[in-house]
């Protein structure tokens, strides 16, 4: 008996080996490898001296990457909190509508998550553009002023949360519109016969039902917004003056444009730990049980 | 039923793998530098096809861009020449594929032949990642040949005595005009920074309805060309650095930049959407017919006539007041090929005079070589060679010596920095210059 459970164990062992493989030369060996950068001086990835962790303590240090990734954060939790709101709200309504208009609001809704990053942010930055844009064509047609929203610093930063939110919000649709479809009627028509108000049914059996969905679309969203170096490089590329600068542009300039591979590496591994630790909070928070 | 399936999926993901991994290997033995045509013949007769992977910006199956299709003809030419050896050429961008070729090298994944920036070069060099050209095809060389390419472009590709590079798209900044818009104006190319403001400002107006801007300039940290405030320090103080290598920016000189910069931005001369603008979207809107003049390279200037949404033989070029920033792109071979011989001789070969021409007639670059300069004619419609060469002669490279990267971009932080509201000039001067110094480990 205890032979045979051992070859069971072997065999499912033989079974989920190729996908640890896999998992341990694209996630685990890098990774690594990328803590082991980070502890040397490796300019123009030439290595050079060992540095401990010199190169953490420069980051730590420097007041721009504080200032950038307060940025992130603040970006992260707007777009976030904007993308599920709104993907809430449309998954509700939807969910009550029935036949080929639901089918292509779903279809409509997830346009934007399944295109390219690059040319969605092409698109809305040519969209923004002052004189040639069409934003400022439909201005100037209704008689107003045309706004430079990328070349200024606060209408940069409102165009940066609504494309990132633009973006996800679709998927965050999706991903509740399931939950909301695997709900078991029986549970709804019978807080509706007990008297139940739409509000009562959404915040007492609803949301709590669909809470796992609600939860991992906010840490897929979280994660997503934070790492995010696509949307700010071509909308606005970190400007003007740095204002829509994240964190991640400022690890891909530093590494792409100064070459400082080790810096880089290391501002890598704290950008690692700052999305671990969101994600870590938000299943302790909300109690979910993996 | 299940296992049948399962055992049928298996077989099936072993097929395809063993499909996939069934590439021919490229040649493996480098020949002596010296019997370079002799491997290109066996290659081809051996039946063993030789690939040489080359990286750069030009898409030579793009047939709208002169660069490309002269890059096309050499490489067709090159074919015919070696049978059995095959050019392919994967299109990179430009502003970061010196930086992916770094990271390639790490990971043996480089191309044969690289084109490198500029600012880059420096890295490519301590890296190790470049063969001297020595090694394969200028050991062989004569002194006449050396003398004829010999200019601040080779040299910048040399070091301890040996060369790595060649340059190819010899390149500049200056500024693109529309000939017709400056005569119809009665105007002459402007030659100082107070000439330039004023053409710009009697070519700022409405023209068939569309708002036209008389100098475009573009401002943005992430992807640019050196904007005017690098001339402006040039004209005051003839460098951009100290000689310890830290930047020399913040100062009366940097501070006339910002403020003339500044004039026409309030003056409407450059419209202030500019501050974030890339020198790509400039490109492009000055190809709508957006601006009169506009701050660019000298290289773009083919693509820019050929895109142009107006008569495009109109556009010239000239250099900017103050000095000029010369550049290029450094092409060599990577020190790590399996055929360095073979892409040592491809690389010979777009440094030819043939190719020269090619570059010149339908890329609108300037010569590579003293040689191919007299065997052009310059007349209205090339006038803008004059205008490179002239830049060529007096230009001013950064030291190959240290590391100066990201100066371009971290010179258009203080711009920034203003037009967004930092009035203290000088502040925002010296934070460029502790950034700059700080990136570059000074």
């Amino acid at each position: 008996m205890k032979r045979k459970e051992k070859r069971t164990q072997l065999r499912s062992m033989g079974y989920v080996a190729p996908a640890m493989l896999v998992l341990i030369f694209l996630l685990v060996i890098p990774l690594f490898y990328t803590l082991y950068c980070s502890l040397y001086n490796l300019d123009y990835l030439v290595k050079g001296d060992f540095v401990g962790l010199g190169n953490y303590l420069r980051l730590l240090k420097d007041v721009r990457i504080s200032k950038s990734l307060l940025f992130t954060f603040e970006i992260t939790i707007i777009s976030t909190l904007l993308s599920v709101g709104i993907g809430l709200l449309l998954a509700l309504w939807v969910d009550r509508e029935h036949g080929l208009f639901a089918y292509l609001i779903e279809m409509f809704g997830l346009i934007p998550w399944v295109i390219s990053m690059m040319v969605a942010a092409l698109l809305w930055r040519w969209l923004f553009n002052g004189d040639l844009g069409l934003f400022n064509m439909i201005l100037k047609a209704l008689g107003h002023n045309p706004i430079y929203v990328v070349e200024n610093k606060n209408s940069a930063i409102i165009a940066l949360i609504f494309v990132l939110t633009w973006r996800l919000v679709g998927y965050a649709m999706i991903m509740i519109l399931a939950g909301l479809k695997s709900l078991d009627p029986v549970l709804l028509e019978a807080a509706k016969v007990d008297g139940a108000t739409p509000w009562q049914l959404l915040w007492h059996i609803k949301l709590p039902l669909i809470k796992t969905q609600l939860l991992l679309s906010i840490i897929v969203l979280t994660v997503s917004n934070f790492t995010n170096n696509t949307v700010p490089k071509v909308l606005t590329s970190g400007g003007p003056n740095d204002a829509t600068n994240v964190i991640t542009l400022f690890q891909y300039n530093l590494g792409f444009r100064y070459y400082q591979f080790g810096t880089s590496a290391a501002l890598s591994i704290l950008i690692m730990l700052i999305t671990s630790l969101i994600i870590v909070l938000y299943i302790k928070v909300s109690n979910y049980k993996i | 039923m299940k296992k049948v399936i399962a055992t049928l999926l298996a077989v099936l993901m072993i097929g395809s793998l063993v499909a996939c991994s069934g590439t021919p290997s490229t040649n493996e033995t480098p020949a002596p530098a010296n019997e370079t045509k002799d491997v290109a013949v066996s290659a081809g007769t051996n039946g063993e096809d030789v690939t040489i992977r080359m990286w750069t910006f030009l898409d030579p199956t793009n047939t709208s861009n002169g660069r490309s299709i002269a890059l096309q003809k050499m490489i067709d030419r090159f074919e015919s020449e070696n049978p059995g050896v095959k050019i392919v050429v994967e299109p990179q961008q430009w502003d970061t594929m010196t930086g992916k070729f770094m990271a390639a090298a790490t990971t043996g994944e480089a191309p044969d032949i690289m084109w490198c920036a500029r600012d880059e070069l420096f890295g490519v060099l301590n890296a190790g990642l470049l063969e001297p050209l020595e090694n394969l095809f200028m050991g062989s060389w004569t002194q006449d040949q050396i003398d004829d390419v010999d200019d601040g472009f080779f040299r910048f590709g040399e070091r301890d005595g040996k060369h790595y590079t060649l340059c190819l798209n010899k390149n500049c900044t200056g500024f693109f005009y529309r000939e017709d818009l400056l005569e119809a104006a009665g105007l002459e190319v402007p030659t100082t920074f107070d000439e330039l403001y004023n053409a710009a400002q009697v070519l700022t107006r409405e023209i068939d309805g569309q708002q036209v801007y008389g100098l475009g300039m573009s401002f943005s940290t992430e992807s640019n060309d050196a904007q005017a405030i690098v001339n402006w320090l040039l004209q005051e103080q003839g460098t951009l650095f100290n000689e310890d290598g830290t930047a020399k920016w913040a100062n009366e000189s940097g501070v006339a930049a910002l403020e003339w910069i500044k004039k026409c931005i309030d003056t409407g001369v450059t419209p202030a959407d500019s501050v974030n603008k890339t020198i790509e979207d400039i490109y492009t809107e000055f190809a709508s017919g957006k601006y009169a003049m506009t701050i660019a390279s000298a290289v773009r200037l083919g693509t820019s006539r050929a895109n142009a949404s107006f008569d495009g033989s109109t556009i010239q070029f000239a250099p900017l007041p103050g000095g000029t920033i010369i550049d290029g792109w450094f092409a060599g071979v990577y020190s790590g090929s399996k055929n360095k011989e073979l892409a040592g001789k491809f690389l010979e070969l777009m440094y030819d005079n043939e190719s020269d021409l090619l570059w010149i007639n339908d890329g609108a670059q300037a010569p590579n070589r003293k040689s191919t300069v007299e065997q052009i004619t310059i007349d209205d419609s090339n006038k803008y060679l004059n205008s490179m060469l002239e830049a060529f002669s007096d230009g001013w490279l950064p030291s190959n010596t240290q590391a100066f990267v990201g100066w371009k971009l971290d010179l258009n932080r203080p711009v920034q920095a203003i037009l967004t509201g930092e009035t203290d000039y000088m502040k925002a001067l010296s934070d460029a210059e502790t950034i700059f110094n700080t990136n570059n480990n000074r």
